[in-house]
C-alpha cells in the first residue's frame, strides 16, 4: 500500500471483540449488499422504489450514526439537514435552466448542509455546547428551519411545497441522460449507501476511530493528548450533515416533490429510533433499523389504520427491553459468548 | 361394512370435489375482479390531522354504503381499502404508490391537507390515476386527473365581499396563518374589496404556534376598522379568538374558514357571533339535507354528527364519481373525466356539477352567523358558484 494516510493505519492489535465485531459486520455488510444487489431480478416497481426509499433513509439514519454513535453527539434536528439538502436539489434544479442543472443541484445539496453544519457547529462545539444541550439547540435547529420552509414562499413555495424536480442527469448538446426509471434510480442509490458505508466504517476502524472513541470515552483527557478535538466533533458535524444532505438531494429527485415536513421533528424523531433500534455506533445497524421500522409501521398501518401507533409503540418497548443496545449488538454478544465458549485456548485477548 | 371405499372411487369424489370447488370459488372471483369499483381512501388518521381525518372518513363510508345499497355505480359494487397517510408527504406517496402497485385501485378520494394532495398527485398523475380531494384549499390546480369539490377563494370571498360591504361595512383588517392559503385568499378579499368600494387597512401573518397575538391586536384596536377577517387556522384559531374576546374589541369577526368543527375545539361563547362564508352549513333548510343529515347521524350516532362543509364535499365527490362511473359505463379515466362534467347530483349543499374547463366543482356560497351552541344561522344562500382557476383550460 503506497497511499497510506494516518487515518486509514490499523495500528493496535485486534482484540477477540474486535475480531468478531469485524467479522460479524462484514459478512452482514456482503450478505445485505449481495441480497440488495440481486433484489431487481425478482422485484416489481412497486417494491423497488419502496426498498429504494429505504436505503435513502438509511443513509440518513447512517449520518445520525457517525455523528452520535462515533462522535458522541446527538442531534435531534437532523431531519433539518436531510430537508435543507432536499430542497437545495429542488430549488436549484428547478430554477436553473442548465445541462447540469440537477447536478449542480446535487451538489449543492451536499454543500449547502455543510456549510450551515459548518456554522452552527463551529460556534456550538468551540464553545463547549456538548450533551443534552447540543441536543436542545439542533432540536431548535429543525424547528426554526422548518418554519422558513413554510414561510418562506417566494422561494420554498410554502406549505405545499415543490414540484416538479427534474431527475438526475445531463445534457450535453443534443445528448441527453436521465436517470428516470426506477432500476438505474435503485442502483444509484445503493451505490452511494454502500459506498458511504464502507467509507465510515474504514474510517472508523482506523486510527481515526480511536481518537473519536476517546474523545467520547473523555474529551478532557484526549485534550491533554494534543488532540484539537472541537475541531474533529467540527469535522464529524460537517460529514454527517453533509452526507444526510446528500440522501435528501437524492430524495427529492427521486419524489419529484419536496415539503416542510422533510425537515419536521417527528423525521428528525423517528431517524433517531432507526438508530436506537439497529444498534448505535455499528454504522449497519442503522440501515437494518431502518428497514425494519418503516417496513413494520407499513404494514402495521395498512392492518389497522388507527392503532397502528400504539402497537408500534409496543414493539418499541419490547425491542428497548429484549435489546437494549440495538439488535446488532445483540448479535454480536450472542456470537461472541458463543466462541468463548468454545474457544477457549487459542486467541489471546485482551491487552 | 356394505360399502367399500376403493381408490378409483375415491379419486372420482376427490376429482368432484375439486371441479366443484373450482366452480365456486375460482369463477365467482375472476368474475368479482371487473364486478367491483376499488377505491383507495386515504386521510390524516394518526399526526396533526387525526382531529379532522373524522370528518371526511364518515361521509365517504355513509356515500358508499348509500351507493352500494342503490345497487352500486353503474351496476358495480364499490368496494374501498382505508390507508393512514399519517399527515406527512413521505406517508402520503408511500401509501399512494401502495395503493396504486399493489392494491390496484381504480381511484383515489380523500386527502385533507394541500400537501398531503400535491404528494399524491407526484405519484398518481404518472400512473394516471384519478384522485377527489375534498377540500377548501388555495385554487392553483389544473389537472385533468383531479376532481376537486371543495371551495376555491373565487368561491368563498366574490359573492361574499359585497355582502359584507353592504351589511357589515367598509374597512378590513386581515389576520392570517403564514402559508399560502391565507395570502391567496389575502389577494382575491383585496381584488374583491376594492371593486366594492371598500378599504383594507391592514395585512398581517403570524407563524404557526403563535402564542401572543396582542401586538396586532392592539393595532386592530388603534385603527378601529368594521371587520377583522380571520384566517389563523390549527390549534392558533382558538388563541387568536380568545385573546380577540378577552380585549374585548368591537369590530365584527369574520372568516372564510370558520365552520362547525371549531366548537369541538375551543370554547362556544368566543365562537358566537363570527360571520363565515362555507358552501356547506349543517343546518340548510332543505329537503335534501336534512336526508342527509339524519341518515349521517343515524350511521355515527348524534354525538359524531358534526358535519362541516368538508365532509359534505367529501359525499358530494364520492356520489359524483360514482354517477359518473354509471355514465361512462366503465371507470377507464377519460371516459369518466369526460362523463363527470355532464351530470349533476343533488346535494345537501344544492345541485352540484363539476366544471369541464378545471375540474373544480360548483359550490354554493352559504353565510352564517355562529349560534351559542356552534352551528350556524344561515344569513344568505347565495347559490351555486363557477370555480374560477386563471389560465386553466382542460
Amino acid at each position: 500500500m503506497k497511499w497510506n494516510p494516518i487515518i486509514f493505519r490499523f495500528k493496535l492489535p485486534p482484540t477477540l471483540k474486535q475480531l468478531v465485531d469485524e467479522r460479524i459486520w462484514l459478512v452482514a455488510f456482503i450478505g445485505l449488499a449481495g441480497l440488495l444487489l440481486a433484489y431487481p431480478l425478482w422485484a416489481d416497481g412497486y417494491s423497488l422504489n419502496l426498498v429504494r426509499d429505504m436505503l435513502i433513509f438509511g443513509i440518513v439514519a447512517l449520518s445520525l450514526d457517525w455523528l452520535w454513535g462515533k462522535g458522541g453527539m446527538l442531534s435531534f434536528g437532523h431531519a433539518a439537514f436531510f430537508g435543507i439538502g432536499a430542497y437545495s436539489m429542488a430549488i436549484t434544479s428547478i430554477n436553473l435552466d442548465w445541462g447540469f442543472s440537477s447536478l449542480l443541484g446535487l451538489f449543492a445539496s451536499v454543500a449547502i448542509p455543510g456549510i450551515i453544519a459548518l456554522l452552527i457547529g463551529y460556534f456550538l462545539i468551540f464553545a463547549g455546547v456538548r450533551g443534552a444541550y447540543f441536543v436542545i439547540v439542533t432540536l431548535a435547529i429543525g424547528i426554526v428551519s422548518q418554519q422558513a420552509a413554510i414561510s418562506w414562499v417566494s422561494v420554498t413555495g410554502g406549505d405545499s411545497g415543490l414540484l416538479g424536480i427534474p431527475p438526475l442527469g445531463f445534457t450535453l448538446g443534443d445528448h441527453r441522460f436521465q436517470l428516470d426509471n426506477s432500476l438505474s434510480l435503485y442502483y444509484v442509490v445503493l451505490t452511494v449507501a454502500l459506498l458511504s458505508l464502507l467509507f465510515l466504517w474504514q474510517l472508523s476502524r482506523g486510527l481515526y476511530g480511536n481518537l473519536l472513541k476517546g474523545i467520547e470515552n473523555n474529551e478532557k483527557r484526549a485534550q491533554s493528548l494534543g488532540h484539537n478535538t472541537s475541531l474533529h466533533l467540527l469535522i464529524v458535524m460537517i460529514s454527517s450533515a453533509m452526507l444526510a444532505g446528500l440522501a435528501g438531494g437524492l430524495y427529492a429527485s427521486c419524489t419529484g416533490f419536496v415539503a416542510p415536513d422533510l425537515l419536521s421533528l417527528m423525521l428528525s424523531t423517528e431517524i433517531f429510533v432507526w438508530v436506537a433500534v439497529g444498534g448505535r455506533g455499528t454504522l449497519l445497524g442503522p440501515f437494518i433499523g431502518a428497514f425494519i421500522i418503516m417496513r413494520l409501521q407499513q404494514v402495521v398501518s395498512s392492518i389497522s389504520t388507527g392503532l397502528w401507533p400504539l402497537v408500534i409503540g409496543a414493539i418499541f418497548i419490547i425491542i428497548v427491553f429484549v435489546f437494549p443496545d440495538g439488535i446488532l449488538p445483540f448479535i454480536r454478544k450472542f456470537v461472541v459468548r458463543f466462541k468463548l465458549l468454545f474457544e477457549k485456548s487459542g486467541v489471546k485477548h485482551g491487552r | 361394512m356394505s360399502k367399500k371405499i376403493n381408490r378409483r372411487e375415491a379419486l372420482k369424489t376427490i376429482g368432484a370435489a375439486v371441479a366443484i370447488s373450482a366452480t365456486s370459488f375460482g369463477v365467482p372471483t375472476l368474475l368479482k375482479a371487473a364486478d367491483t369499483i376499488k377505491i383507495g381512501f386515504m386521510a390524516p388518521l394518526t399526526g396533526f390531522g387525526a382531529l379532522a381525518a373524522p370528518y371526511i372518513q364518515r361521509p365517504f363510508e355513509l356515500a358508499v354504503e348509500q351507493i352500494n345499497a342503490q345497487g352500486g355505480a353503474g351496476g358495480r359494487k364499490l368496494e374501498f381499502v382505508t390507508e393512514d397517510t399519517q399527515s406527512s408527504t413521505k406517508g402520503t406517496i408511500e401509501k399512494t404508490r401502495m395503493l396504486i402497485g399493489r392494491n390496484k385501485v381504480d381511484v383515489l378520494m380523500g386527502l385533507i391537507y394541500s400537501m398531503e394532495r400535491k404528494a399524491a398527485l407526484t405519484v398518481s398523475i404518472p400512473n394516471n390515476k384519478l384522485l377527489v380531494y375534498p377540500t377548501f384549499y388555495e385554487g392553483d390546480e389544473c389537472n385533468r386527473n383531479l376532481i376537486c369539490t371543495g371551495q376555491i377563494p373565487n368561491q368563498s370571498i366574490d359573492k361574499f365581499v359585497p355582502w359584507l360591504m353592504q351589511n357589515v361595512g367598509k374597512t378590513v383588517y386581515i389576520l392570517g396563518s403564514d402559508y399560502l392559503w391565507p395570502r391567496t385568499c389575502t389577494e382575491h378579499i383585496e381584488k374583491a374589496v376594492k371593486a366594492s368600494g371598500g378599504k383594507i387597512v391592514g395585512v398581517e401573518y403570524f407563524p404557526f404556534g403563535t402564542y401572543d397575538f396582542a401586538p396586532a391586536l392592539l393595532k386592530v384596536k388603534d385603527v378601529n376598522p368594521d371587520m377583522v377577517w380571520t384566517m389563523v387556522v390549527g390549534s392558533d384559531t382558538s388563541t387568536v379568538i380568545k385573546q380577540y374576546r378577552s380585549f374585548n374589541l368591537k369590530p365584527q369577526l369574520v372568516s372564510n374558514a370558520v365552520d362547525e368543527m371549531w366548537a369541538t375545539f375551543m370554547p362556544k361563547e368566543d365562537l358566537t357571533g363570527i360571520i363565515s362564508d362555507q358552501s356547506y352549513f349543517m343546518t340548510r333548510n332543505s329537503s335534501a339535507n336534512s336526508v342527509f343529515v339524519k341518515a349521517y347521524q343515524d350511521k355515527f350516532g348524534v354525538e359524531n354528527g358534526l358535519i362541516p362543509a368538508l365532509a359534505e364535499a367529501m359525499y358530494c365527490g364520492t356520489w359524483l364519481y360514482a354517477k359518473a362511473v354509471a355514465k361512462a359505463g366503465s371507470t377507464d379515466n377519460e371516459k369518466v373525466v369526460k362523463a363527470i362534467s355532464q351530470i349533476q347530483f343533488d346535494a345537501p349543499q344544492g345541485p352540484v356539477s363539476i366544471m369541464a374547463c378545471n375540474n373544480h366543482m360548483r359550490t354554493n356560497s352559504l353565510i352564517g352567523k355562529t349560534r351559542e351552541d356552534g352551528l350556524f344561522d344561515i344569513l344568505a344562500d347565495q347559490g351555486m358558484t363557477d370555480p374560477n382557476i386563471p389560465n386553466c383550460s382542460l
